[in-house]
């Protein structure tokens, strides 16, 4: 069963290793390549994000999320390293490129954990300059400077509405309570 | 909410999405002193990384050669682990970079290694030096240099889907590609590598049917294009008993030069000398 793969991990079994990078190679790879711009350095960082996911295979807690979102979220930490380390830029021409709102999957019900489905309804019901910020920085990887730029608003309105989005995102999730949404909204 | 607690939020928000300034990862960390219990929180992490999979097209698969070099890594990884029981379940030394804590292994120098490994060597000249003096009459004292004993140390043996890895992950030269089944190309059998330079290669398949090896066997054969083509190169004879994922070594007859295709056929058991195109049940063209 995928979600015991971590667990296995943590407590030193060698045979899960083999099916952690079955089940969750096609994931990180994809989301290396969406957020660096060449493969041999998305292969480099596939392999750090796998070591990194073998070390803290022990600190996954389900009660807090999927499997397949505790991977990503170690992934996107090791990608965003890369980027800011290297002042890389996303894997996309330009930003007007993506300034359209978002296409979706062709079927709306293939996401990639539970997660990631309460993600997708929860940007659906955030004020448009939320969701397109989010958007931008989390999936797109740009900095708030070059949104502002791209976007023509000033730098701290680009974070407020960033905050605020993924604050409502958070508690949609169960991560956080309302009494946060509440005040950051204000 | 307080105008404190209000910031510390807004400071975990603004790190996840965009990253913190030194001077607001200084703010951060006092105000998780005043709330200790965000000292670990994760979940703004988590919902951006909700966030990041939503849409995300997994329809893409790593290189081979790139999964090759993970389970080396893995290798590497547990065996370092094992060395250190304590390493996969410890806590990593954390260090704080600009809008990001990232989790560093103490690397190993190898001298440490190293010095392990001469421990290890004298240990075991010990104990062959006590078992020779205990077990056999006491020989004359004489004035000799002693000798550094060795033990080899046996290879682990490892299996065909190992041994493929390996290829993989070393060989320069390894091609790859798919079987298919000649009646329907759209179905994949597995697939095939194989490396010129180190004539060798390995045959993986998933759901190529079981035979009865009393009544029949299946064989490779290797189309090169320095061969006459009706005289294919035997790449050896093998049974087939599970449904599942099943890795096969490749025995070539004669040395390939210059592979242009692999097809399998059903045989007699013990395999022919000559094959018909009407015994073929998998292809895989480079």
């Amino acid at each position: 069963m995928a979600q015991a793969i971590l667990k296995r991990i943590g407590s030193g079994d060698k045979t899960a290793v083999q099916e952690c990078i079955n089940t969750y190679g096609g994931l990180i790879w994809s989301l290396a390549r969406r957020m660096l711009s060449n493969s041999e350095e998305a292969e480099d960082a596939v392999q750090e994000i796998f070591i990194d996911v073998w070390k803290n295979a022990g600190r996954f807690d389900e009660s807090q999320a999927s499997e397949t979102t505790f991977v990503a979220m170690i992934a996107r930490r090791r990608l965003i390293d890369r980027m800011r380390k290297q002042n890389r830029q996303p894997n996309i021409d330009s930003i007007e490129d993506v300034l359209v709102e978002p296409t979706e999957n062709r079927n709306q019900n293939i996401q990639t954990s539970i997660e990631a489905k309460e993600a997708a309804q929860a940007m659906k019901n955030l004020r448009p300059e939320q969701r397109q910020i989010l958007h931008l920085s989390i999936v797109q990887g740009f900095s708030h400077q070059e949104i502002s730029n791209a976007l023509d608003i000033p730098l701290g309105t680009v974070k407020t509405h960033a905050r605020r989005g993924l604050i409502k995102v958070r508690e949609v999730l169960g991560l956080g309570n309302l009494e946060d949404i509440q005040e950051a909204t204000v | 909410m307080d105008v404190q607690k209000e910031r510390l939020l807004e400071l975990l928000a603004d790190q996840t999405v965009f990253g913190l300034s030194e001077e607001e990862l200084m703010g951060l960390k006092q105000l998780k002193t005043q709330f200790p219990e965000w000292e670990n929180d994760v979940s703004f992490e988590l919902t951006a990384a909700s966030i990041n999979l939503t849409n995300l097209d997994i329809s893409k698969e790593m290189s081979a050669n790139l999964h090759a070099k993970l389970l080396v890594a893995a290798d590497d990884f547990f065996n370092q682990a094992d060395a250190t029981p304590t390493a996969i379940n410890s806590t990593p030394k954390i260090v704080e970079t600009v809008g990001r804590s990232v989790e560093l292994e103490p690397k190993r120098p190898f001298w440490q290694w190293l010095g392990w490994a001469v421990a290890a060597a004298a240990c075991i000249a010990l104990a062959v030096n006590l078992w020779q003096t205990r077990s056999r009459p006491q020989p004359e004292i004489v004035s000799k240099t002693p000798e550094t004993v060795q033990t080899p140390t046996p290879k682990p043996q490892l299996t065909a889907a190992q041994e493929r890895e390996q290829l993989l992950a070393t060989a320069r030269d390894v091609v790859q590609t798919t079987w298919t089944s000649p009646t329907d190309k759209t179905k994949v059998l597995g697939d095939i590598v194989w490396s010129n330079e180190r004539q060798q290669g390995y045959m993986r398949f998933r759901g190529l049917p079981p035979n009865d090896p009393n009544r029949e066997a299946y064989q490779l054969w290797i189309a090169d294009e320095t061969q006459n083509p009706k005289t294919p190169i035997s790449g050896g004879v093998f049974d087939i008993s599970s449904t599942g994922e099943v890795v096969v070594p490749i025995d070539a007859q004669i040395t390939v030069k210059k592979p242009k295709a692999f097809n399998i056929t059903k045989e007699k058991p013990g395999g022919v000398v000559v094959s018909h195109p009407s015994k073929v049940v998998a292809v895989a063209a480079i």
